[in-house]
């Protein structure tokens, strides 16, 4: 029986354990600190308000990851004309308190990250800091499974490139 | 798709850096992913603006009080 009904409070401390993972992806999406509660904000309000169509037993995450996801989109579509092409602009949008031996390192990290279009930021979080699978990912973000991988090798390349350079002392041997 | 055309056109070296996948530096590879997973892993411990906090609590409170109702 308890299989049938859908247990709110499941749903609900579910929903909460959630809620720092939303925020560091809303951050990685769209860098802004404020912006990004508002909209895990906007994404809390509309997922308990659609409750009632989250299939129990699916994946919970994904499901509030995607919502988070499309009021993103949607309101950047709104905001095109504001704040067009903001990419790279945050500076230190990821950027974490340097309290690590570090420090230097992470910031040169958020900095060749913040340098990746959006939607290899999304896929490289999704896949390697959430560890969705490439099927789960392209699903959530309404693309192909190979379009997802690629978008993923690509920042992978970038990121290699950025930070590879950097520190370049190395294995080639001379 | 049109990424890939994109890319293409613009610098055609990343078609051959993604064919030579494998030869990517394996230590800069485990860095990015170590790095990724740290940086968004502070960005996870972050506590709570008051604000989120608060409307947790108050989406809670409806659903309480719907149950009761009902």
């Amino acid at each position: 029986m308890s299989e049938q009904n859908p247990s709110p409070v499941d749903f609900q401390s579910g929903f909460a354990q959630l809620v720092p993972n939303l925020r560091a992806f809303a951050r990685s999406l769209c860098g802004n600190p404020d912006r990004a509660d508002d909209l895990v904000q906007e994404t809390l309000v509309k997922a308990w308000q659609n409750r009632s169509s989250f299939a129990e037993g699916s994946n919970l995450k994904a499901w509030l990851f995607t919502i988070l996801r499309n009021t993103f989109l949607s309101e950047q579509r709104k905001r095109k004309h504001e704040i067009e092409d903001a990419d790279g602009k945050y500076a230190g949008g990821i950027a974490v308190n340097g309290s690590q031996a570090s420090h230097l390192e992470l910031l040169d990290f958020s900095k060749a990250f913040d340098t990746l279009p959006a939607e290899q930021r999304e896929a490289l979080v999704l896949v390697g800091a959430e560890g969705f699978a490439y099927e789960e990912a392209a699903l959530m973000c309404g693309c192909a499974v190979g379009t997802m991988k690629s978008r993923v090798n690509r920042a992978r390349e970038k990121l290699t490139t950025l930070l590879g350079e950097k520190d370049d002392d190395g294995p080639s041997g001379r | 798709m049109s990424d890939k055309d994109k890319n293409k056109s613009v610098s055609p070296d990343v078609d051959n850096l993604r064919d030579a996948d494998a030869i990517l530096n394996p230590e800069v590879q485990g860095r990015i992913g170590r790095e990724l997973r740290r940086t968004y892993a502070d960005l996870v411990a972050q506590p709570l603006p008051d604000k989120l906090s608060q409307l947790l609590e108050q989406l809670a409170q409806t659903d309480k009080n719907k149950e009761q109702k009902s």
